[in-house]
């Protein structure tokens, strides 16, 4: 039962667990006495049981390990998804017509100043800035995608 | 058409400043537009007139970056009766 396996995985982890689970000390409480009574079990578990299995896999590891907050890392094909969806976005642009080639000027008949609105766009959405001597040489979806890639040192 | 000249690249730097300043402020961001919009249609030989353009806009970018900007609006003329 599922009581059995925590209680197992109290008695292998109590010590190191003691300081990276702050969330299971309610769960440990309940656990501590005979596991005969299942009631205190069928609710706390529930919702914990997943988060401190979690957290019991990862003390496994070992005490020195660290998390970090950061973004998901970017891949060719998100670059590519996002530069896509924001141009889909612009309003100028006819969503059925583009494509990864397709030329801002010569294809879609935009102009310099649509160029650079969408350039801005591609900042916002990545977070960065763009030189203005380089972005006016981004003409194609495949050029920025490419271009973010090498800032970016995304690589396949 | 694929290098810009030198004022070709001024207008279009000035151009990235003002959308930028006018992010924030609600009413700029159309009137901008339509502005730069409008004065694309000159020639590009015209060079006196896109140069007074050119630093009018900047007098104006200041005026817009200025703290105490806050909106703008504008009269259409409308067709309800006075």
């Amino acid at each position: 039962m599922a009581a059995r396996v925590l209680q197992h995985c109290v008695r292998s982890l109590a010590r190191p667990s003691l300081r990276l689970c702050p969330v299971s000390l309610a769960l440990r409480a309940a656990v501590v006495p005979e596991v005969t009574v299942h009631l205190p079990f069928s609710f706390v578990a529930d919702s914990r049981r997943t988060r401190w299995l979690e957290q019991s896999r990862i003390s496994s590891v070992g005490l020195m390990c660290r998390q970090y907050g950061d973004l998901p890392p970017l891949t060719l094909e998100t670059i590519k998804d996002r530069v896509l969806y924001v141009l889909k976005l612009y309003d100028k642009i006819n969503p059925e017509k583009l494509q990864a080639t397709s030329h801002f000027m010569k294809d879609l008949g935009l102009d310099s100043l649509d160029q650079v609105e969408i350039i801005m766009a591609m900042e916002d959405e990545f977070g960065f800035e763009i030189p203005d001597a380089e972005a006016e040489k981004l003409m194609t979806p495949e050029e920025i995608v490419h271009y973010i890639a090498d800032k970016k040192d995304v690589y396949e | 058409m694929s290098r810009h000249s030198k004022l070709q690249k001024q207008v279009l730097a000035l151009y990235r400043h003002f959308l930028r300043a006018g992010k924030d402020k609600p009413g700029f961001l159309p009137r901008i537009r339509d502005e730069f919009r409008e004065n694309a249609r000159i020639k590009k030989t015209d060079v006196m007139h896109i140069e007074y353009l050119y630093r009018r806009g900047q007098r104006q970018l200041q005026q817009l970056q200025d703290a105490n900007t806050k909106q703008l609006g504008s009269f259409s003329r409308g067709s309800e009766p006075g």
